[in-house]
């Protein structure tokens, strides 16, 4: 975008500080004439170097967007945190039967405490030592 | 007015405000980046009824600028010569000047000449367009007090760029 030569400010300015003198008013000129060359010569690598500069800028969400989201998201990992806990195979609860008071529902070392409380044989590695077993009969 | 047209219209005159303040191509560079782009941040923040868009950019631009020199200024005391392509006017030429010689790099010669508050005023002045009394608010100067140093101002580079020497009554 190009602006015009000298601004009305600018020529206001020139006006003012001339006083009315012709060569003094010219002088003013070259020397406004030195800066607009300057603005002229305004490198357009460098324009178009920032300009990129800024688009990358513009590109990430603004800081007000994650202020906003910030609860959301929150309440979201903590949900998934919390979903995942809870089917977690670790923290799965045993099934009951039907009949929540059958003795397949309660674990149980009876057999074993049977054998502790009885005479334990002498060879303990004998098969009807240990529960479970189709040999089992008890004492 | 989008941030783009802002840009667009702008750069130019921000580039060269700069870059006649610095007086170096590559600091010239950096701080306009840096003002640009404190501006985008700050785009939505702009409020017309405080004043102009040249006012609020010339207002950052100003503050880069200061706060770079002041920089410079606590660097002089420590040697490292990081810095030592900013103020060529005090060592010769910038060497990232691609004109040296020409009428920019005399321009710029011709500033360094000025007091450093001459130099911010009159380059102000051309850049920005502001009026004596909107320079005044930005610098915090009296319009009449900013209206004298234009003119010495004025004084001393028709003096330096024209060779002619037409001094303040």
């Amino acid at each position: 975008m190009t602006r015009p030569e000298k601004s009305e400010e600018l020529s206001r300015f020139i006006t003012e500080i001339s006083a009315g003198d012709a060569k003094r008013s010219a002088a003013n000129e070259e020397v406004i004439s030195r800066f607009k060359k300057a603005e002229l010569n305004a490198p357009a690598a460098v324009k178009n170097r920032i300009r990129a500069l800024l688009g990358a800028q513009r590109e990430p969400a603004p800081r007000s967007f994650w202020k906003k989201a910030a609860p959301a998201l929150a309440a979201c990992a903590a949900a998934l945190i919390l979903a995942v806990s809870l089917h977690s195979p670790h923290r799965r609860v045993a099934e009951l039967s039907p009949d929540w008071r059958s003795y397949d529902n309660y674990p149980s070392y009876a057999d074993e405490a049977r054998l502790y409380l009885m005479d334990i044989q002498p060879d303990w590695r004998a098969s009807y030592n240990f529960p479970g077993g189709a040999d089992f009969q008890g004492r | 007015m989008e941030f783009p047209e802002v840009y667009e219209e702008f750069f130019a005159r921000i580039y060269s405000y700069i870059r006649c303040r610095i007086g170096a191509d590559a600091a010239a560079e950096d701080i306009s980046s840096a003002v640009f782009q404190k501006a985008l941040a700050r785009f939505e923040q702009y409020n017309p009824a405080r004043g102009n868009m040249a006012q609020w950019l010339f207002g950052i631009a100003r503050n880069e600028v200061n706060s770079c020199l002041r920089k410079a200024a606590i660097l002089k005391f420590f040697p490292l010569d990081l810095f030592g392509d900013i103020f060529p006017g005090e060592s010769g030429r910038d060497p990232g000047t691609g004109d040296t010689g020409g009428d920019i790099a005399e321009l710029v010669s011709a500033l360094g000449m000025l007091e450093p508050r001459e130099r911010d005023m009159i380059t102000l002045k051309f850049y920005s367009e502001m009026t004596n009394r909107e320079i005044a608010a930005v610098t915090g100067l009296s319009e009449s007090n900013v209206g004298t140093i234009l003119y010495r101002c004025m004084a001393k580079l028709r003096k330096q760029l024209t060779g002619e020497n037409y001094d303040a009554p």
